[in-house]
């Protein structure tokens, strides 16, 4: 191999694409850490507005404040066993739906695929499917969190794309062998989509841990709720006490020396997701690297 | 192959998991179910010869917001020894209290409330004429104690806006002693001792104060708002002889004017243009932060701990709680100290105070319950004097002592929460008392014990200018006296004048309007409908005298 030699442009290329690049990485690194920086900082120093570029007056005693509520430990529990369960399930189902669609002599997959990408554009609403989830005796049990977003019909629809992708021939000479559909499934199309797989498992796995709203409306025992519940309570309820038209009473002012609570809160539950990703990052790399056909 | 193994196994452990868990939920579902069952029965009124309230034990499932900062407990002292004493176990259903809305109505559209939940006097409008919620009239026997609170003198006339056609549908929470608060002039009190500038007690006193600290600090403004025009609108307009907008109803120009005992829409009579041109004036001067329409809480908060707002017309505890303790971490001789009500041009001293009790917070009750008068019986004796003493303080030895008759918080909890940033609110946490809990007859003696005693002697100002009358109570919301025609036409009115009112009321502050067009601007809104909407409050109003 040849060092090929850079020249000027070339370097000039480099040098603005690094600044270029470094410019991006401050734009979505820099509210990461404005907010750890906040919630290290003393709380009046943070009202005061003196926090830009190094907490001042650090201490721990957010994180302490945080940590010391019961709820936070209980529902990050719950978050991570939602996570898991649903992510299993979503995935799971995901492509044991997506198979049968991308295989062209499945009789009548254009119907079903209609019916699935119909409920892309039209939902039947909040209240239709609180009373689904109601009369199948969901309500209240961790079922009602990971089933109704088991399929999610655009994830499903890129993975039997993935899958239309693999080379018919694998399939055919599988059959010549007396592979059944279970087979090679399980044994042909799984192993050759790792990346896609990966990749929804990260789509899935972010959904349920970011997820909330199921949890308000399904759920009625507040020791099943996920952290991003209760963390989000934490945070507008500043706003919510101090706008509310019980404002009038002392506590309408308690939020104001609350942001680094917030802060807190947000960051320690941004975090654990936020490690998973240079992992799965990976295979998503990999993912468009190879999905263009390897024969 | 093998990883293919690996990974079914993984779902299948994961599964077993699964179902191990909803299966813990399926249990507590039971229990719940079992607490809805002991709730019908046979009827046990109020207890003869027993020790309990009712003889028989009661468990009322109670739909609740639960605050952020204040989590709640079902295992407080507040809750054990209420059960004690009334034989009746509260068994909360808690929603976060940000999403509270959202939920409580999925429950009324699905009919899946409980017992009894928390809701507004809009729920009661738009579900009681079906018949979902107790008519508490029907029931007023076992109510007394909170028929008399409603009845009684002071306030008699704000709780005919309680009843929808003539019935009562909830508890709603009252006050047994508050520390007075309101929406106040707050000054930089240390700058005028400094430069020995005369307190105000006048509208035009101020504004010449407002010079002469312009001139002193010159990188500092004097006024702005956390919440928008209408806001800061809201909270001078009435002290400088105008009104609307007054508390947080920045969508809403009616006021109460107490000298012409009935509603006024305040920007279409000719006081407004004296608010308008105290705050043109003031722009045009620079003590108007220019970023007043568009600031937010959190800057106009960092402006006002920082030294460069002097001024704010806005809650009196603002200074003792959040702004005082920030500006003496830097300046330990920097405070901010209220105004007493100031006269304004017409010769009028007023100013107004938040609503006495809390209309919005409404406990209603399920029309299905079928023990219903015990239900009654056990919240009308949460507004008694031993319901209010152990709602609000728990229980005596374990969580307060009596000085000098009133109630102390016990040392052990003073020295247990020390350290927290909002100590009181981490106490009534602890014992599950208090505001962010159930507590519907609230007494916040403890905030003497608690609290900055600035605030405390604030509050006792306060009480001073009302009996004296120079500050009145904002009126409570009317929501039940309109009808839902009126409602209607009301929202409408509301919409088309206030998209007038929003487009032009920033030009009169900054100039781009000519104040010699307010006349117009007056009759710009009555042709959107504001004199109707007048009119409309007066006849609601005459309705419920």
């Amino acid at each position: 191999m040849i060092a090929k030699r850079k020249t000027t442009s070339d370097v000039m290329f480099e040098i603005i694409n690094i600044a270029i690049l470094l410019i991006l990485c401050i734009i979505v690194i820099y509210p990461i850490y404005y907010m750890l920086i906040i919630s290290l900082s003393d709380g009046y120093a943070v009202m005061r507005g003196e926090v830009d570029l190094l907490p001042v007056g650090i201490n721990l005693t957010s994180y302490l404040a945080v940590l010391q509520n019961p709820d936070i430990p209980r529902s990050y529990l719950n978050t991570i066993i939602y996570t898991v369960v649903g992510t299993l399930i979503a995935v799971s189902m995901s492509a044991l739906c997506a198979y049968p669609l991308s295989r062209k002599k499945f009789y009548g997959r254009n119907v079903f695929t209609f019916m699935i990408i119909f409920t892309m554009f039209f939902d039947a609403g909040m209240i239709s499917n609180f009373m689904v989830v109601d009369n199948l005796h969901l309500l209240n049990t961790i079922w009602a969190i990971v089933l109704p977003g088991a399929i999610n019909a655009w994830y499903m629809v890129i993975m039997r794309t993935f899958f239309q992708q693999l080379p018919e021939e694998i399939f055919e000479s599988a059959y010549l062998d007396g592979a059944n559909d279970l087979i090679i499934f399980t044994k042909i199309v799984l192993p050759l989509s790792v990346p896609t797989i990966a990749t929804m498992i990260l789509f899935y796995a972010v959904g349920y841990w970011n997820g909330w709203f199921s949890a308000l409306i399904y759920l009625d025992d507040k020791v099943k709720y996920p952290v991003q519940l209760i963390m989000r309570n934490i945070v507008l309820s500043g706003e919510t006490t101090s706008m509310s038209s019980s404002a009038s009473s002392m506590t309408g002012d308690l939020g104001a020396i609350a942001t680094n609570i917030k802060y807190a809160v947000v960051f320690i539950t941004m975090l654990p997701i936020l490690c998973v990703y240079p992992f799965v990052q990976k295979h998503f790399v990999k993912g468009v690297m190879v999905g263009a056909l390897k024969g | 192959m093998k990883k293919t193994w690996r990974l079914m196994s993984l779902v299948l452990a994961s599964m077993l998991a699964a179902s191990a868990f909803a299966g813990c939920g399926e249990t507590e579902k039971s229990s719940t179910e079992t607490s809805q069952e002991s709730t019908s029965g046979t009827t046990s009124t109020a207890s003869e010869g027993s020790d309990t309230l009712l003889a028989e034990p009661l468990t009322i499932t109670y739909l609740y917001p639960e605050n952020g900062y204040s989590p709640i407990s079902q295992d407080c002292i507040a809750l054990q020894e209420i059960q004690r004493v009334t034989n009746v176990t509260l068994e909360f259903q808690l929603v976060p209290s940000s999403d509270y809305g959202t939920k409580k109505s999925t429950y009324l559209a699905t009919d899946k409330i409980p017992d009894v939940f928390f809701g507004s006097q809009g729920d009661i409008k738009t579900y009681a004429r079906d018949g979902m919620f107790l008519n508490l009239s029907e029931y007023e026997q076992y109510m007394p104690d909170y028929l008399a609170l409603i009845t009684s003198e002071e306030r008699a006339d704000d709780a005919k806006n309680l009843y929808l056609d003539g019935n009562l549908y909830s508890f709603v929470r009252l006050e047994q002693y508050r520390v007075g608060t309101a929406p106040q002039p707050m000054i930089r009190m240390d700058l005028l001792e400094k430069n020995n500038i005369a307190v105000p007690t006048t509208w035009d006193e101020l504004y010449d104060v407002f010079l002469q600290l312009k001139e002193l600090y010159p990188d500092s403004y004097m006024l702005s708002s956390r919440s928008g025009t209408n806001y800061l609108i809201g909270q001078i307009a009435y002290s400088l002889g105008s009104g609307g907008f007054e508390g947080f109803s920045t969508s809403e120009g009616m006021y109460y004017d107490p000298t012409e005992e009935k509603y006024l829409y305040g920007p279409i009579h000719d006081n407004f243009k004296t608010v308008l041109t105290y705050l043109h004036n003031m722009y045009q001067d620079g003590l108007l932060d220019p970023d007043y329409a568009v600031m937010t809480k959190d800057i106009c908060w960092e402006k006002l701990s920082s030294g460069k707002l002097l001024f704010y017309y806005d809650n009196d505890t603002f200074a003792a709680r959040t702004f005082n303790p920030a500006l003496q971490q830097v300046d330990p001789d920097a405070y901010f100290d209220m105004l007493d009500p100031m006269e304004n041009s017409y010769g009028q001293t007023r100013a107004l105070r938040y609503q006495r009790d809390w209309f919005a917070d409404n406990t209603i009750i399920n029309s299905e319950v079928e023990r219903a008068e015990d239900i009654v019986t056990f919240f009308n004796w949460l507004y008694t004097d031993e319901g209010a003493m152990i709602s609000n303080f728990g229980v005596e030895g374990q969580s307060y002592t009596i000085v000098d008759g009133e109630p102390q918080i016990s040392d052990e909890l003073m020295n247990k929460h020390a350290s927290s940033s909002d100590k009181l609110s981490a106490i009534q946490a602890e014992i599950g008392v208090g505001q962010f809990n159930f507590t519907p007859y609230i007494n916040e003696t403890w905030f003497k014990q608690t609290t900055d005693p600035l605030m405390v002697e604030h509050g006792d100002r306060i009480d001073a200018a009302t009996e004296a009358g120079t500050i009145q109570f904002m009126k409570n919301s009317m929501a039940l006296a309109f009808t839902a025609e009126e409602d209607e036409t009301l929202t409408d009115l509301q919409t088309n004048v206030m998209t007038v009112f929003n487009s032009e009321v920033d030009k009169f502050i900054t100039g781009a309007r000519s104040l010699d067009e307010f006349p117009a601007f007056v009759e710009e809104l009555k042709a959107q409908g504001a004199q109707t909407i007048e009119d409309m409050y007066n006849e609601a109003y005459q309705r419920i005298q």
